[in-house]
């Protein structure tokens, strides 16, 4: 059963790698009911690996699309903290590779362990740490988020 | 001596995220706290991890509403939210189905006013002409063949190429021959199509067939051409063509004639009897009705036994007697006698 927890992290997941509260609010709708429909085939699957390979599956299908939802989305009240962060960020992921960015938000903003995402995504624990690594020299090296860490 | 051992750039970068996040064991902490005391190039990008590391703790986790995930948990679709946004499920009953019926209707009518009836009575009427049909010749009945128009036609008709019997096509040997009204289906050309009203179709013209065969022999002799003939006589062979039944074509003999089809059988034992015989059915626009079949014949020998002068009577065609070529040749010119007969 997808909980509300669930559902957050779908929200933060899109939410910092799409940049777009509309595409956040679309694509976590259809991968929650994605994730709902493969547990109602398989109960016995652990519901931490189905969410993230969902997560990954679903941004690489809709990043370059517009989908929409039926009904209009309650308006947003999201309280999205240091938004100025938020804006470097979204300057960082413009220079970062896919692969690096989904593993940080998965690792530093929704916090699950490597062998975790490891696990989901079926690369060796290794590869985690690796593009984990890369994806901080990425952000060691982008000049935003230096920036923002002057600024903080 | 491998405590001793220094770490390289290389190495120490893989280890950055493991490093930062303090889950390195502590023998490999210090290997690399040693590396980045003694290079300012690592020394720097660490420094400058850690500080992206902790901008990305400032990315606090967004905080969604209650209603933006009850909205999410709820079943949405583009048509449910429409209908939503009259009330749709607060309607009564009879409403909805009268509306459900209405829009039922509604498609209907649309679909008989702009559906296009005009194209589709087209593609049927094209279906209906089709350039070709099959037909089973049995089944159509044969009109009355004037045997005579059909000869005087052929003759205008651009002559066929001499007879030749190709042995390796020749498909079968000494077959039973089909009727000519078997129920071998037949394509018979039609009209090119046209989109006008239908028109009664004509009968189709029934298919003729004719057998066309060579008796091969080692020598070819006067005797053996006259026992040929007589057997076929005996058989009910009746001349077809202008000229007499084993008429001299070089080294071979020429018989074209027509047998009651019962009697096939025995004529083919008869020829067999005389050397290697090969048949062959094929398709021709005279149709011989009447229980009877046509033949053409070429008795053919590898040496000619010591020829007889025979006087010639009747000038031979000079070209090759086939049966386009010779005009006039049917059973009801057989049946008149001497006329056009040979030697």
């Amino acid at each position: 059963m997808v909980t509300e927890t669930h559902y957050r992290a779908l929200l933060n997941f899109y939410f910092f790698l799409l940049v777009n509260e509309g595409m956040t609010v679309a694509v976590s709708h259809r991968a929650a009911n994605y994730v709902q429909k493969q547990l109602t085939k398989e109960p016995s699957q652990k519901i931490e690996l189905l969410l993230i390979r969902t997560m990954v599956k679903f941004l690489e299908k809709y990043r370059s699309s517009r989908i929409h939802v039926g009904g209009t989305p309650p308006k947003s009240d999201w309280k999205v903290k240091n938004s100025q962060f938020v804006v470097g960020w979204k300057e960082f992921l413009r220079t970062c590779e896919s692969q690096y960015s989904v593993i940080l938000v998965l690792r530093y903003l929704l916090s699950y362990q490597p062998q975790i995402i490891s696990e989901a995504l079926d690369i060796p624990v290794g590869t985690v740490y690796f593009r984990l690594g890369r994806g901080l020299e990425a952000m060691a090296k982008s000049a935003p988020i230096q920036t923002l860490a002057r600024m903080r | 001596m491998s405590d001793k051992r220094e770490i390289s750039c290389f190495f120490c970068r893989e280890f950055i995220a493991l490093y930062v996040d303090g889950e390195l064991d502590p023998r490999r902490r210090k290997e690399i706290d040693q590396h980045l005391e003694n290079c300012q190039e690592c020394g720097d990008i660490f420094r400058r991890t850690e500080v992206a590391k902790k901008v990305l703790g400032e990315l606090k986790p967004i905080q969604p509403s209650k209603e933006l995930i009850k909205f999410l948990q709820k079943e949405k679709s583009t048509w449910t939210d429409f209908l939503e946004r009259f009330g749709w499920s607060k309607w009564p009953i009879n409403l909805r189905w009268g509306v459900q019926l209405g829009s039922v209707a509604l498609m209907l009518a649309l679909f008989v006013n702009f559906f296009p009836w005009l194209k589709l009575a087209e593609k049927v009427q094209n279906f209906r002409n089709a350039p070709y049909q099959v037909k089973e010749v049995s089944k159509v009945p044969a009109p009355p063949v004037d045997v005579a128009a059909v000869d005087e036609e052929m003759e205008k008709q651009t002559p066929e190429e001499p007879v030749k019997i190709d042995e390796a096509k020749t498909a079968f040997v000494a077959t039973t021959p089909t009727p000519t009204t078997t129920s071998t289906p037949t394509v018979v050309a039609a009209a090119t199509p046209k989109p006008v009203a239908p028109t009664p179709t004509p009968a189709p013209k029934p298919q003729g067939y004719v057998w066309r065969g060579t008796i091969n022999v080692d020598v070819l002799s006067d005797e053996l051409t006259k026992r040929v003939t007589q057997g076929v006589k005996k058989l009910g062979g009746i001349k077809a063509g202008k000229v007499h039944l084993g008429w001299v074509q070089g080294n071979s003999r020429y018989y074209h004639f027509t047998i009651p089809e019962k009697n096939f059988d025995a004529l083919t034992k008869l020829f067999e009897g005389e050397g290697k015989f090969k048949v062959q059915k094929m398709a021709h626009p005279r149709v011989i009705t009447g229980g009877r079949m046509r033949l053409i014949v070429h008795l053919k020998g590898k040496t000619v036994a010591a020829p007889t002068p025979v006087p010639p009577t009747t000038p031979a065609p000079s070209g090759a007697p086939d049966d386009a070529s010779v005009p006039g040749g049917n059973e009801q010119e057989a049946k008149d006698g001497s006329k056009n007969q040979g030697p």
